[in-house]
C-alpha cells in the first residue's frame, strides 16, 4: 500500500522519535509513505494567530502539492492535521474569500486546489479495519500488564465538522489502538484536555501547571505511561512535566515494541524522560 | 458609565458595529450568545486570564474595543477549541480571539502579554526564512526580541544532544513560492 505523507516540521526535529517510529512500523508492514515533495510548514498557531491569509495560504500550496501525486494524505502531527483539514474544510464551503485565497495560490504555485485529497490522521490511518487487522497477526510482544491512559489531546477532533474522525468528546481509536496492542488502557477524564503545547516556549508556567495537572491524573488513574499521537502534547509534555519522571509514549513507538522491531533504541533514546527502564520492566524491549 | 465589567478608570465608549465587524470577519454569529457560559467553564487558561470566554462575546456585543485590545485573554488564548466544541449556539470563541488578535496588532498595542505575540512573530520570520520551521534560528529571534537568553538553555542542551534540534535548516526547494505567499500575506493583512 502506498500513501502520501506530510511528516511537517517536527517530525524532523523535535518529535525526530515519532518519524522515526513511523517509518519503521510502516517498513514492517509493506506500507510507503509517499512523501509530498516539497512541502512547507503549514504555519500552525502562529499563524492563525496572526494572519489569517498566511493562515489558509501556507496549508494550501501543501494540499496542492499531496493532490497532485493522486494518493491519499496521511499527516502524524495533530496540529499540521487539523490545520490541513480545516484548510480543506475552508475551500470546500466555498466562501468568497475561499476563492480568493485558492486563486491566489494558484496564481503562485501554479494549481487550485480541486478539494478532492483524502486527508487521514496517522492514527484514524492505522484504525482502518484493514490495517488494524493486519496489525493483530503481526503482534508478537503484547504488552501484557502495562497500564496507560490514552491522550488524544486538543487538536485532533477539533473543531469537529472539520476534523473529527471519532468521537468529538470520548474518542475511542487510541484506546482500541493500545488494547488491541495488548495494553492495559485505564480510563481518565483528561484525554482531550489541552496541554498548553502552543506556549511551550513563551509561557513556560502556564504549560507547568497544564501539563502537571494532567501527569498527576494520568497517575491517579493509575498509568504508568501516557501515550499521544501528537508531537507538540509529546515534546510539551516531556519537557514540561517538572521531573516527574512518566514517560510519554507515541502510539507508534508501542507498535514498535509490540511488533519486536529491533531498532527501538533509536528512537527511544531521544525522549527527555527515558521510557526504556519502564519497556524492560515489562520485558518489551 | 461604570459597571463591573469596565476596567477601573475608563469611560466607556461603545463602539457601535464592533460586533458587525467582528462577525464579518471571523465569521461567527456572536450575537446569538445567551451567557451560558458553558465556554468559560472549559478553559483551560481561565484561571490566568483577566477576562472569562464568556465575557470576551459580551464584551463584542457592546462593543468595548479597549478593555478587549488590552486584556491579556486575547494572547493566553490556546485555540484549543474546547469553547468551540461546547458552545450550544455555534459560536468559535478562539476565532473571535484570532480576529482581536490582528486588530491589537493592526493597532500596533503593547500587548498584555508581549512574550506570545514575540514567539509567534518569530517563528512566522523563521519560516519565511526557509519554508520549514528552523527551530534553532526561530528559538534565536525569539531570545532577541524578549531578552530572555538563558532561559531553557539546559533544555536546550537536552535537546540538541539527542538530535531533536538541529543545526541546519532544512529548505524549501521552491522558496520563492513561500516568499510570494508572505509578501501577499502583508499585502492582504
Ligand atoms: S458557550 Fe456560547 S452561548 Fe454560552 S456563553 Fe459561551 S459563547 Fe455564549
Ligand atoms: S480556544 Fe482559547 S478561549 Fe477557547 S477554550 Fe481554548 S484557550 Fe479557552
Amino acid at each position: 500500500m502506498k500513501v502520501g505523507y506530510y511528516p511537517g516540521c517536527s517530525l524532523h526535529s523535535t518529535a525526530a522519535d515519532y518519524g522515526l517510529s513511523t517509518e519503521a512500523v510502516c517498513r514492517q508492514m509493506n506500507i510507503e509513505l509517499a512523501e509530498i515533495p516539497d512541502w512547507n510548514c503549514c504555519g500552525a498557531t502562529p499563524a492563525h494567530s496572526t494572519n489569517e491569509f498566511l493562515a489558509k495560504a501556507l496549508p494550501l500550496r501543501n494540499l496542492v502539492l499531496a493532490e497532485g501525486t493522486g494518493l491519499d494524505l496521511v499527516v502524524p502531527c495533530t496540529g499540521c492535521y487539523n490545520v490541513c483539514r480545516q484548510t480543506h474544510g475552508f475551500i470546500n464551503r466555498g466562501s468568497a474569500k475561499a476563492h480568493d485565497v485558492n486563486g491566489t495560490v494558484a496564481s503562485i504555485v501554479g494549481k487550485k486546489y480541486q478539494g478532492q485529497l483524502k486527508i487521514m490522521h496517522l492514527l484514524e490511518f492505522f484504525s482502518q479495519d484493514e490495517i488494524m487487522g493486519d496489525l493483530k497477526t503481526r503482534v508478537i510482544r503484547p504488552l501484557t500488564g502495562l497500564r496507560v491512559v490514552p491522550y488524544y489531546g486538543c487538536l485532533m477532533m477539533r473543531p469537529a465538522e472539520d476534523v473529527a474522525f471519532d468521537d468529538p468528546e470520548q474518542p475511542q481509536k487510541l484506546d482500541r489502538m493500545l488494547e488491541t496492542l495488548g495494553a492495559e488502557v485505564k480510563p481518565w477524564s483528561y484525554k482531550m484536555d489541552c496541554c498548553g503545547g502552543s506556549f511551550a516556549i513563551p509561557k513556560a508556567d502556564i504549560v507547568t501547571d497544564l501539563t502537571g495537572e494532567l501527569v498527576k491524573q494520568a497517575k491517579r488513574a493509575g498509568a504508568e505511561a501516557m501515550v499521544t499521537a501528537c508531537p507538540l502534547c509529546q515534546a510539551n509534555i516531556d519537557t514540561r512535566q517538572a521531573n516527574s519522571g512518566m514517560p510519554i509514549l507515541y502510539f507508534t513507538e508501542l507498535i514498535a515494541a509490540a511488533l519486536g522491531l529491533p531498532e527501538q533504541n533509536s528512537w527511544l533514546a531521544k525522549h527527555i524522560s527515558d521510557p526504556r527502564p519502564l519497556l524492560k520492566s515489562h520485558e518489551l524491549i | 458609565m461604570e459597571n463591573a465589567v469596565l476596567a477601573k478608570g475608563t469611560t466607556f465608549q461603545p463602539a457601535a458595529n464592533l460586533v458587525k465587524i467582528i462577525e464579518k470577519e471571523s465569521g461567527q454569529p456572536i450575537s446569538r450568545c445567551y451567557q451560558c457560559k458553558k465556554c468559560s467553564a472549559g478553559c483551560p487558561v481561565a484561571p490566568m486570564a483577566d477576562l472569562h470566554t464568556n465575557e470576551v462575546i459580551r464584551l463584542v456585543q457592546i462593543g468595548d474595543t479597549e478593555r478587549l485590545l488590552n486584556s491579556n485573554r486575547i494572547w493566553l488564548c490556546l485555540s484549543c477549541k474546547t469553547c468551540q466544541a461546547r458552545c450550544p449556539n455555534g459560536i468559535d470563541t478562539s476565532a473571535v480571539i484570532d480576529v482581536l488578535k490582528g486588530m491589537a496588532l493592526e493597532q500596533s498595542r503593547k500587548p498584555a502579554e508581549a512574550k506570545i505575540p514575540a514567539f509567534y512573530k518569530s517563528f512566522m520570520d523563521a519560516v519565511n526564512m526557509t519554508g520549514r520551521l528552523y527551530e534553532l534560528g526561530m528559538i534565536g529571534l525569539y531570545k532577541m526580541r524578549t531578552k530572555t537568553y538563558t532561559e531553557d538553555m539546559g533544555l536546550g542542551i537536552e535537546m540538541i544532544k539527542r538530535g531533536k534540534l538541529k543545526f541546519l535548516p532544512e529548505k524549501v526547494k521552491n522558496l520563492n513560492q513561500v516568499k510570494e505567499i508572505f509578501r501577499k500575506g502583508r499585502e492582504k493583512k
